[in-house]
């Protein structure tokens, strides 16, 4: 791409080919603009997708076999781990770095915080993928997974906290489809329902904050269901939940300042101008955010050590992996975070995002997986299980990619030019190129490109 | 003003203070309503370890019963007992083939050894009932814990939640996976008014069927009529809220395989306190947050269309 | 001709018990007891009373109740110290073949003041008593020591030539 962008290339940015003020079709815009030539083969220049290729070429297949030979086959179907990477990893870990759309819509629309307004989309859109695909994960792991509407539609359990996660996941997975879908509506040119959704921004976000604070909580209150299996210093009864809100507040901001990295680095050609040079005074502002959690998360983890009494445990072997998981997940990154703002060094402040990230996810796979059971013996997860978890993370990864590159997530969709060259003969009321059909899309969807 | 007569007057008083008192019991009833102590008629199995031989035969009974698969030995073969599983640490444990299994402990003690048969306790208060988001459990008046593969969605929550360790999962189904777990044979005998088939089956009866309101007295009562025979203490009677099986044993219980930290209020009291915030958070945030919204914008013309990214600076 | 009606009734005794799987009301012990109560999984056990007689001079080792005699047992005596011997000392009398049933659980809760709360089944006294003392007096103790294991039984216990492919056929109590 960046070939390409050298030699004058500018990817798709608005309703109209600025070239002969035609509209571009759907498929031009799949295609970035590009020929389907060039399309194919900034695709195989890009080494990236080779090592894609590989993971879905070893991880599809084991997909398929999990589905054809039951869960069994990829796992080491324990009775003692009935929960394995799928949902320690795709659940536990994905939603709390997810937090970020509800946290940087409150940020922008409702207290009014216009500067963080650049990176807004991007935290929907992580948002939205990230709560997707711990759904795809879900998919995976799930027994029956073509019951996943049951608890919806089916049978109901309402005394059950994991009842609560799922309605909320799903609801906010809706809102968040609204959300995004505001960008999609430019892109795919309907400004009637654009303009809709924007109507709705206020009564979304407060939807979002709202089903956010309950299932991220509720997250952690589902190991309160099982006291004694997951070890003392990973469990309150009490605090759980909010451990597990306050936490997804630091994690999902650091996703975003981790993904905007990702972006910077190397999708640069397709960020707006206005993106890039406020990135920087975002990231330090995010930092900010982040740290402010970080102290708020260690001073209650403090007071869960206090209340339960639990300061004992910290001499045992597992005392000690916790406080290294507390010493790299909270202390570290609250130190290099306010060295970051004071110096106001970007590059520290990224640096310190992926270590809490890192942290974070210590976390979630410690109360789920490895702690879990801390009394019976411990359970590596199944080489199989690892493969699929890996390639449903690439999926995540392609499908991030490929919405970034052509939706307006990290540029302004040029609407006005369009108006200033309503001039311009060609451009007739019924001038809605045929739209594709919905499937169509789809199968393009998990396609590898650069 | 004589009108009223002192009988007449404390006459009134009393119905007035009958109902008083009347309307405060049954405000007291409705608050201990909250409190499930159990279905008053619960059947329940008092599980007494002193009379355990470990002859295996309540395992082939429940096979037997529930047309389970072939089991990999023979029910009167008896080296199972030395077989361990993950580097020795764990002992036999219900499979999705086996819905109680016998374990033998304690072989070096002095009255050693001694055998322990486990299966669902059928608590009073399920933690895989509360845990399950589609209501797949239910806790039948006769006190068995019945599961419904028929809604059951695999999440497995229920296997998590179970503080004994006992719902087992058919993972090497593709189309028809589902909870395995003893069910106290509510189907083919409990509702019937007949008692579980190991429990028919155990020569020894190591296994009393009955209400388990007398159980927890006919136990109480073996403690206490056979001073030194016991520990003192009625295994289920309490732990996790109390469960329809309970067990008598000779040996301190963490050293027959029982653990012995388990809370003794129901796991579904531990997500109470996050549980009571959830129609707070619905009723507050909206307001409070369009509060804040409303604050922030300050009076305000906001700019609907203003372009993103003035910095604010 | 004492001798031979000790024999002639014996032989009555007997064939009662054939008949009726149980110990008998009689004021003289029976010589041996045809039990039959697992017939669904084993061959009738005969109990071989005489020679248990001739081991235990006092029936108050296996019975609560012995014949004109009062109570033995501490606890018991408490309150049957007076109580004359009984006139019948067979198990069956109080140890019902079906202890949980319906029936047997609302009778023995009809009584809010009744004693006798934890009172076995046939099934579970006898071999409470029997294998108990077996094990501890290092008599014959495994199940095929007194069973023996009728086709049914070796189907239900996957034993046998029912065993499953691969298990070793029988197994012993260690």
């Amino acid at each position: 791409m960046k070939h390409l962008i050298k030699k004058g290339f500018s990817p798709v940015n608005s309703l109209n080919n600025p070239d002969n003020g035609h509209k571009w079709s759907l498929w031009q815009k799949l295609r970035l603009g590009l020929t389907p030539a060039e399309y194919f083969q900034q695709l195989l220049r890009n080494p990236f997708n080779w090592v894609l290729c590989v993971i879905f070429a070893i991880g599809l297949p084991i997909i398929v076999y999990r589905y054809v030979m039951g869960l069994g086959s990829v796992m080491h179907a324990s009775y003692d781990y009935p929960w394995g990477l799928f949902l320690g990893f795709g659940l536990f870990c994905m939603v709390p770095l997810s937090a970020s759309g509800f946290l940087l819509g409150t940020t922008v629309e409702l207290f009014g915080h216009k500067k963080f307004k650049p990176i807004l989309n991007l935290a929907l859109l992580n948002g939205l993928l990230g709560y997707f695909f711990a759904v795809v994960y879900l998919l995976v792991d799930l027994g029956c997974p073509w019951r996943l509407y049951y608890p919806m539609f089916v049978s109901w359990g309402t005394a059950a906290v994991l009842f609560l996660v799922g309605w909320h996941v799903a609801t906010y997975l809706s809102v968040q489809i609204m959300e995004v879908s505001e960008a999609f509506f430019a892109w795919i040119g309907w400004p009637a329902a654009k303009k809709y959704i924007h109507g709705a921004t206020i009564g979304l976000t407060v939807a979002g904050i709202i089903l956010s604070t309950l299932h991220q909580g509720a997250l952690g209150t589902l190991l309160t269901y099982a006291p004694g299996k997951v070890h003392p210093l990973w469990y309150s009864s009490e605090f759980m939940w909010i451990f597990y809100l306050c936490s997804s507040i630091f994690a999902g901001l650091c996703m975003v300042i981790a993904v905007s990295t990702i972006v910077e680095k190397t999708m640069a050609w397709r960020c707006s101008r206005e993106f890039l040079d406020n990135l920087g005074a975002i990231t330090i502002g995010l930092a900010k955010g982040a740290s402010m959690a970080l102290v708020t998360y260690f001073v209650i983890k403090l007071i869960g050590l206090t209340h339960d009494n639990q300061w004992s445990y910290l001499a045992t072997g597992w005392g000690k992996w916790y406080m290294l998981e507390i010493s790299l997940g909270v202390i570290l990154p609250i130190i290099l975070f306010s060295i970051a703002i004071r110096k106001n060094s970007v590059g520290l402040v990224r640096f310190t995002a992926f270590i809490t990230i890192a942290g974070l996810m210590m976390n979630r796979l410690n109360t789920a997986l490895i702690t879990f059971n801390w009394n019976l013996y411990q359970e590596i997860p199944h080489p199989l299980e690892t493969i699929i978890s890996v390639t449903i993370f690439a999926l995540f990864i392609v499908v991030y990619r490929f919405i970034l590159y052509r939706l307006p997530i990290l540029y302004t969709w040029q609407s006005v030019p369009a108006l200033e060259m309503a001039t311009v003969p060609v451009l007739e009321p019924a001038e809605t190129v045929p739209v594709q059909p919905e499937p169509h899309f789809a199968t393009v969807m998990p396609s590898i490109e650069n | 003003m004589s009108g009223i007569s002192r009988r007449k007057f404390l006459k009134s008083t009393v119905i007035a203070g009958g109902s008083a008192a009347a309307a405060m019991t049954s405000a007291k009833s409705a608050f201990a309503m909250k409190e499930f102590q159990g279905y008053p008629d619960s059947m329940g199995v008092l599980v007494d370890l002193t009379r355990c031989i470990g002859c295996r035969t309540c395992e082939a009974a429940c096979n037997k019963e529930h047309n389970l698969p072939e089991p990999a030995l023979p029910f009167d073969n008896l080296s199972v007992f030395d077989e361990t599983f993950h580097e020795g640490k764990q002992k036999r444990r219900t499979t999705d083939k086996a819905y109680t299994v016998v374990n033998r402990y304690a072989e070096q003690e002095p009255g050693g050894p001694v055998y322990r048969k486990i299966q669902c306790n059928h608590c009073s208060e399920p933690a895989c009932l509360t845990s399950c988001f589609v209501n797949a459990y239910k806790k039948t008046k006769e006190g068995a814990v019945v599961y419904n593969p028929n809604v059951c969605v695999g999440c497995r929550m229920c296997m998590v939640a179970c503080p004994f360790g006992i719902p087992a999962y058919s993972y090497d189904s593709a189309l028809h996976p589902e909870i395995i777990k003893c069910n106290f044979c509510y189907d083919t005998r409990l509702k019937n008014g007949k008692p579980p088939a190991c429990v028919e089956a155990c020569p020894q009866e190591a296994l009393t069927f009955g209400h388990r309101k007398t159980l927890v007295k006919t136990a109480h009562e073996r403690i206490r009529s056979n001073p030194g025979k016991y520990v003192d203490h009625v295994y289920g009677e309490t732990e996790v809220g109390g469960t329809s099986w309970m067990y008598l044993s000779s040996v301190p219980f963490e050293q027959v395989g029982f653990n012995t930290t388990l809370q003794h209020h129901p796991i579904l009291d531990n997500t109470k306190s996050f549980l009571g915030i959830v129609p707070m958070v619905l009723g507050i945030w909206p307001a409070m947050f369009l509060g804040f919204h409303l604050l922030a914008k300050g009076g305000k013309t906001e700019n609907k269309e203003s372009n993103a990214g003035e910095s604010c600076k | 001709m004492k001798s031979r009606k000790i024999w002639v009734w014996r032989g009555i005794v007997a064939l009662f018990f054939i008949a009726a799987p149980a110990f008998g009301t009689v004021d003289e012990p029976p010589a041996s007891v045809s039990i039959g109560s697992l017939s669904h999984l084993y061959s009738e056990v005969v109990f071989d009373h005489d020679l248990h007689l001739s081991v235990t001079d006092d029936c108050s080792v296996c019975h609560h109740h012995r014949f004109g005699k009062g109570v033995k047992e501490e606890r018991c005596a408490r309150c049957h110290s007076e109580s004359q011997g009984t006139f019948s000392a067979r198990c069956s009398d109080c140890h019902v073949e079906k202890p949980f049933s319906v029936e047997h659980i609302m009778m023995m809760e009809a009584d809010p003041k009744r004693y006798h709360i934890d009172m076995t089944g046939l099934k579970g006294a006898y071999h409470l008593k029997c294998y108990n003392c077996h094990a501890a007096m290092g008599a014959p103790s495994e199940c095929g020591d007194c069973h023996a294991r009728s086709d049914a039984g070796d189907r239900f216990y996957h034993s046998g030539i029912y065993a499953p492919a691969g298990g070793s056929p029988t197994g012993k109590h260690e």
